[in-house]
């Protein structure tokens, strides 16, 4: 029967990253009378929803920030909706790319944290988080400047009319628009001036120094008598440059003031000598008309507004990067260069909550009613993620007054409710959509909380869902993934700078005068990890590389048990381990009641190796026969099954399923019967399947045996025809 | 402190042990049951229990008493002051409702305490006295009658503790005190006032004249030394002439002990222990809870005296010597008669022509006795009671009972009467019931019942009426179910095909989803299983109702469903304003419509805004139990 299905990994993510941009609901678009969607409409949503990797996500979505400045109260405000009522030129829009320090830092941070294998107990996150800090920039700058100067030379010395000349223009055209990036408005200035005074005031040196004495450069002389001294240097006013070629510079220079005068409308010559002196420093900084006690005053402002804007960024900006680091999470457990069946994310750009509108869930039902209810499958949806889920039902009353500065992710509105959850599921259910859902990030769902508290809170909260005929596409994701942990998330950005009495200008050593912001701690939701990896080994290939033999180059990992054997050693994720490991009790409470999609981290050894990863302990649904839940292979096997099926029987016809099961060689069970040797075998060691015709209601039930334990498919016989209806 | 203990635990399995003979014996343990005494003996111990009598009757008329003590210089002759002892006995031991005065004499008067004075005062008084002078009796019982009130069915009574002598100073004085004695026990006779003489140190015949006064009044001498000690004779005075309702609680040999008493019925307003010995006690303490109380003690007395007590009282005593401790107890009660009435009527001759029915009424009573300090609550609804003897009586007539369950009933022929004067006495019980004067109830008489119709027959005829209806109504569902219905054709559209409901049965379920609503709110997606249900037409409205969702009145009774062939749901629009659309298909009012599986409906209501979508699904054969769902 050959492949019929090319696919079994496709997401769903229910969540936003732009609201600027075209989201799931707007496209569907008005559904009434419609029972499915025509295939240039699923081609339109593809185009704008559908990714295959997180920069194709970056790209599709641009998440950004908009900052705009309160005059009444002097601040900086950020917004990840744009703000309506606010002109479009006093919004600043800040991409959030790859090239974002921040989002830049974290993925840094995992990429390291998985390099070294340490635990973060043991992981210097200051080192990383030092990466958003003023002088960060500034060394990314100096090199950066090194490049444009050496180019700009390299420019300078060709004649006009050179072809390579022009070359180098447009070179020089694209390392100026890197530059202007940091000119271009005075918030990225910031940094800038910051570590232009340290500079001009400190020689750039901020270590501390013994001698507290006033610096005058002066030679090295003899005296008359013969005596060695150093005498002071006559000061000269200078503009000379550093560098050998003074022409060179003094047309670098000038090109930088005529770019930043472009750029900026309300230009001013602070900033124009400070933009000119970043890029472009000269020889000396030794002015003679420097005001220290001006300087020192706008050095600690700008450090002071620094803070309170890279404070207000990150507040706001955190939950978006969450889900971006998800999303990159999600596609990391898929190995970059390998080819196959990668996984891809149709992602809706819409609240779990908006979705769950009894007004726009028929726009889902009508979609899942396109893609997962044809007999063509390659835009079958297999699974979805659902994230932050709220753990605490009173998570939503907010204090009264904020007596003293608290946590504010206590009063998270970004989660998304159970019963909004609930009437997803209902819908997964009818188009057998595996819904991976995790409950809200921070310091309550971590590993380490999980391995103090156990899983018990996590069952409660998942009371509701059970029982119920959706269970068993209900997989609550479990604990969630810390990338910087929350009482190692400050960043220290410098210290406030003091005058002394001989007028000598110094940072302070006084613990107050640290200017530190505090991140807070960043996570990523458990079911972005669990949906990337269940995603990742649906690919034979993704199964090769980890197996080697024993591998079917052309079945998925429907029916690959993770839990089963050594799979899950083989199968891990790509998140270094968080802790130690849970204690044995925590783990004999996991296993007696057999719950949730179980993340763990513990020392473990495999082919010889140390394992440094976070692998998976448990893969269960909700669906429970009383005393364990069940494992949620079977679900998707049974899918499959079902849909290999409907496609290879003309929509379940009596006699095409008789020959399905048939003993012949060519029947599609003899086939998977064939295979079942194979690490991804449809029908596995142990497995077998049967069926039974129910002439009278029309049925065929299959009983599908799972290593003994048997589970059932209804499908209904294909006995209508049109002549029978009239 | 453990063999004491183990001391108690023998006590303890003794009492059982006691009862139990008690109660083979056939007498009533029930009402020592309440006394639990258990004494405590350096060498030995004995338990006695105080059976009081079944039959007792005890003297519960008002009574008011005057102490005339003689404290001239005769009297004064003996060392220990047994003399004031023992009126002191007897004036804590009496009941609050004895009303009491004192009159102290020699020469002249030299105390008095008016009728009624608390016992304190008299007590005060008793102890200032100095025995010197001369006795002047005359004078004495002179004053001691002019204390009494005038009041009417009073038992009074004169105790006069004296030595005998009437002597003053000149003979002639003397005579004229003699003279005025005896006329004053003359004219005490004559108002009925008892004059009793407690004769201290015996009585010469010389002297008799204190004595004749006993004599012509009728009361009693008690004589120190012939009648026993003093003490004896006050006890003799307090539980023989005076014979207020008590109960023995306990007697006891040795020469210390103690008694927890157990108070039988909760609410007294007062409760005294008296104990008497034959030897000096000392020690004497008493562990109670109670609004107030006192223990107040003599040579050889003790009252542990409480208002409004509960629980249990523990008494502990020394003795100077081994003796014998008698222990009684007398609890006061305010307490009201109540009695309730039910009024029954008896049929003593039916109506017949030209002969008047005769009918008999009784009035059924239950009398109780209410508690006016616990809320007015029975107090006989205390099992203590329970088959209790009592003498009452209605309307002067005098009737034997019992008290059950808390009341006494009795049934009174109530034609003739207007009132019924209910009093019952009290002198059968061991409590004190202050307050339980008679009490007169109304007879109001129910009215003779009238005689009823016979409406049998019309209830036959009413009966084959409804029966003839309900034959009508099921005649009519049957034909209602056999509704035609004119199901339009997807292929053709205008053939109509007319088919019997009744032949179809629904089968699956269906899915509703509100996509807008006038006020914005979102209604969460609801299912309704169709499969199993009766093949009778079903509305919309039905439907939201099923699923608690209200719209008001917007058409949805007018979109109606029928069950159809092959697994169909009919779907018909019979209002003026909705619009329902199967598919992109708008229905045409009045004919109905085959929706398949997976087929949608999108409805919109009458108000042009309500709008919602209806999915109809399959049932997997699984899905069809509900259990498994």
């Amino acid at each position: 029967m050959g492949n019929t299905i090319s696919q079994t990994n496709r997401t769903m993510l229910m969540e936003t990253l732009n609201p600027e941009k075209q989201d799931f609901l707007t496209l569907v678009g008005d559904v009434r009378g419609m029972e499915s969607l025509s295939d240039d409409k699923i081609k339109e949503i593809h185009e704008h929803l559908l990714v295959r990797s997180f920069d194709e996500a970056l790209e599709k979505f641009e998440p950004t920030v908009y900052c705009y400045y309160n005059a009444n109260n002097q601040k900086v405000m950020y917004s990840l909706e744009k703000p309506e009522t606010i002109p479009e030129e006093m919004l600043t829009e800040i991409p959030l790319n790859r090239k974002n320090e921040f989002l830049n830092m974290l993925m840094s941070m995992i990429d390291t944290k998985r390099a070294e294998g340490v635990i973060n107990v043991d992981f210097k996150f200051e080192k990383l988080t030092d990466m958003i800090s003023p002088k960060k920039v500034m060394d990314d700058i100096k090199q950066n400047r090194k490049e444009l100067q050496y180019t700009y030379g390299e420019y300078a010395k060709l004649e006009d009319g050179d072809p390579h000349k022009k070359d180098l223009a447009d070179k020089l055209n694209v390392m100026f628009e890197e530059a202007s990036a940091n000119y271009n408005n005075v918030m990225a200035m910031l940094p800038l001036a910051i570590e232009d005074i340290k500079t001009r005031l400190l020689l750039g040196d901020g270590t501390e120094k013994k001698d507290n004495t006033p610096l005058a450069l002066g030679v090295l002389s003899m005296g008359n008598d013969g005596e060695l001294r150093v005498l002071e240097a006559p000061k000269v006013e200078t503009t000379a440059l550093a560098t050998v070629d003074d022409n060179i510079n003094a047309g670098l220079i000038a090109a930088l003031k005529e770019d930043y005068q472009a750029l900026n409308e309300e230009s001013n010559d602070y900033t124009e000598a400070l933009v000119a002196r970043t890029f472009c420093p000269l020889a000396s900084t030794m002015e003679s008309g420097i005001d220290k006690e001006k300087e020192v005053a706008n050095y600690n402002s700008y450090l002071a507004f620094y803070k309170e804007s890279k404070d207000e960024f990150i507040r706001t900006v955190k939950p978006l990067i969450e889900k971006l680091l998800g999303i990159w999470c999600f596609f990391e457990q898929y190995p970059k260069k390998m080819k196959g069946m990668r996984p891809s994310m149709l992602i809706t750009n819409q609240s779990n909550e908006m979705m769950a509108k009894s007004g726009n869930i028929s726009r889902l039902i009508t979609y899942l009613n396109t893609v997962n209810a044809k007999n063509d499958f390659g835009n079958t949806v297999w699974y979805a993620i659902v994230p932050s889920v709220s753990l605490d039902q009173y998570s939503k009353m907010k204090l009264t007054r904020e007596r003293f500065k608290g946590n504010t992710a206590a009063v998270k509105t970004d989660v998304n409710s159970v019963e909004s959850l609930a009437r997803l599921l209902d819908v997964f259910k009818d188009y057998e959509v595996q819904c991976f859902f995790s409950y809200e990030t921070g310091d309550a769902t971590t590993f380490n909380r999980l391995a103090t508290e156990g899983i018990e809170k996590y069952e409660d909260r998942c009371a509701p869902l059970m029982g119920k005929a959706y269970s068993e596409y209900a997989i609550p994701c479990i604990p969630n993934f810390t990338i910087i942990p929350k009482d190692k998330s400050g960043v220290i950005l410098d210290r406030r700078m003091v005058m002394n009495e001989d007028e000598s200008v110094e940072l302070s050593r006084e613990s107050e005068d640290v200017m530190k912001l505090w991140i807070d701690g960043v996570y990523v939701g458990a079911a972005y990890v669990a949906a990337g990896l269940v995603a990742a080994y649906q690919s034979p290939e993704y199964l090769k590389e980890k197996f080697g033999r024993g591998v079917d180059p052309e079945l998925p990992g429907v029916r690959f048990d993770i839990e089963a054997d050594d799979h899950s050693l083989a199968v891990r994720t790509m998140m270094a381990k968080e802790i130690t490991g849970f204690t044995n009790a925590i783990k004999a409470d996991i296993n007696r009641k057999n719950f949730g999609f179980v993340f763990s981290s513990e020392n473990a050894v495999y082919n010889g190796l140390n394992v440094t990863d976070v692998m998976v302990y448990k893969a269960r649904n909700l669906l429970s026969d009383g005393a364990v839940f069940e494992p949620i292979y079977k679900t998707q096997v049974t899918t499959y099954i079902e849909r290999v099926m409907r496609h290879g029987t003309g929509d379940f016809k009596e006699d095409s399923i008789v020959r399905f099961f048939s003993n012949n060689p060519t029947s599609q069970k003899s086939e998977w019967l064939s295979k079942r040797e194979n690490v991804n075998a449809i029908l596995g060691k142990g497995d077998d399947i049967s069926y039974l015709i129910d002439e009278e209601n029309g049925y065929c039930t299959l009983d599908i045996t799972f290593n003994g334990n048997v589970k059932n498919l209804e499908v209904e016989i294909n006995r209508l025809n049109a002549s029978s209806r009239v | 402190m453990a063999p004491k203990r183990a001391i108690r635990f023998c006590k303890a399995d003794y009492f059982e042990k006691s009862k139990l003979k008690y109660r083979q014996k056939g007498r009533k343990v029930r009402k020592v049951a309440f006394c639990f005494i258990s004494f405590l003996f350096l060498s030995h111990f004995f338990v006695f229990f105080s059976m009081a009598q079944n039959d007792n009757s005890f003297s519960v008329s008002e009574k008011e008493v005057v102490f005339l003590v003689d404290v001239s210089k005769s009297m004064g002759g003996r060392e220990d002051d047994a003399v004031t002892d023992a009126v002191r006995q007897i004036l804590y031991s009496l009941p609050a409702d004895i009303r009491t005065g004192l009159v102290v004499y020699n020469t002249d008067i030299q105390g008095i305490a008016e009728m009624g004075s608390e016992p304190a005062q008299t007590d005060r008084i008793l102890s200032t006295v100095e025995y010197t002078g001369y006795s002047n009796a005359g004078l004495g019982l002179k004053q001691a009658l002019s204390l009494f009130s005038g009041e009417e069915d009073i038992e009074r009574h004169i105790i006069m503790v004296s030595d005998g002598e009437i002597d003053m100073k000149s003979e002639e004085e003397s005579e004229t005190s003699r003279e005025e004695f005896i006329q004053e026990a003359r004219l005490a006779a004559g108002r009925g006032i008892k004059i009793h003489i407690m004769a201290v140190d015996g009585i010469p015949d010389e002297e008799r004249e204190i004595l004749e006064a006993a004599e012509i009044s009728g009361g009693e001498i008690y004589t120190e030394g012939t009648d026993g000690e003093l003490s004896g004779i006050a006890e003799e005075i307090i539980y023989r002439q005076f014979n207020f309702p008590r109960k023995a609680v306990g007697t006891m040999e040795g020469n210390s002990g103690n008694f927890h008493i157990e108070i039988p019925v909760d609410g007294a307003s007062r409760v005294k222990v008296l104990l008497t010995g034959k030897s000096e006690m000392e020690n004497v303490n008493a562990g109670y809870t109670a609004e107030s109380g006192q223990v107040v003690r003599g040579k050889q007395f003790a009252v542990v005296d409480l208002a409004g007590p509960e629980g249990t009282v523990d008494i502990t005593f020394d003795l100077k010597e081994a003796s014998t401790v008698e222990a009684w107890l007398t609890a006061e009660y305010r307490a009201v008669l109540n009695v309730e009435t039910e009024y029954r009527t008896e049929t003593l001759q039916e109506e017949e022509k030209g002969r008047e029915p005769v009918y008999r009424h009784y009035a059924d009573l239950e009398i109780r006795l209410l508690n006016r300090d616990s809320e007015n609550s029975n107090l006989w609804a205390s099992g203590y009671y329970n088959g209790h003897p009592v003498s009452y009586k209605i309307n002067g007539e005098n009737f034997n009972g019992k008290i059950e369950n808390g009341a006494i009933r009795h049934t009174l022929i109530a034609d003739g009467l207007e009132t019924a004067e209910i009093s019952v006495r009290t002198d059968g019980f061991y409590e004190i019931y202050r307050e339980a004067v008679p009490v007169e109830i109304t007879v109001e008489l129910p009215p003779d019942p009238v005689a009823e119709t016979d409406y049998r027959p019309l209830w036959y005829i009413l009966g084959g009426l409804a029966a003839a209806l309900v034959l009508i109504l099921l005649i009519w569902i049957r034909k209602g179910k056999a509704e035609l219905v004119y199901v339009g054709q997807p292929d053709s559209g205008k053939n109509l095909e007319k088919y019997e409901v009744k032949s179809c049965q629904y089968t699956g379920k269906l899915n509703l989803y509100v996509v807008q609503t006038p006020n914005g709110r979102d209604i969460a997606p609801q299912t309704i299983r169709l499969f199993g249900r009766k093949s009778a037409r079903i509305t919309l409205e039905w439907i939201l109702n099923s699923c608690g969702i209200k719209f008001g009145n917007t058409g949805a009774g007018d979109i109606v469903f029928y069950p159809g062939p092959d697994k169909a749901l009919v779907v018909m629009d019979q209002s003026e304003q909705c619009t329902v659309m199967r598919g992109m298909e708008i229905l045409k009012k009045g004919i109905g419509y085959p929706v398949y599986y997976n087929e949608k409906l999108t409805v919109t209501m009458e108000d042009g805004i309500t709008e919602m979508e209806i999915h109809y699904k399959n049932l997997k054969p699984g899905e069809r139990e509900p259990e498994k769902r």
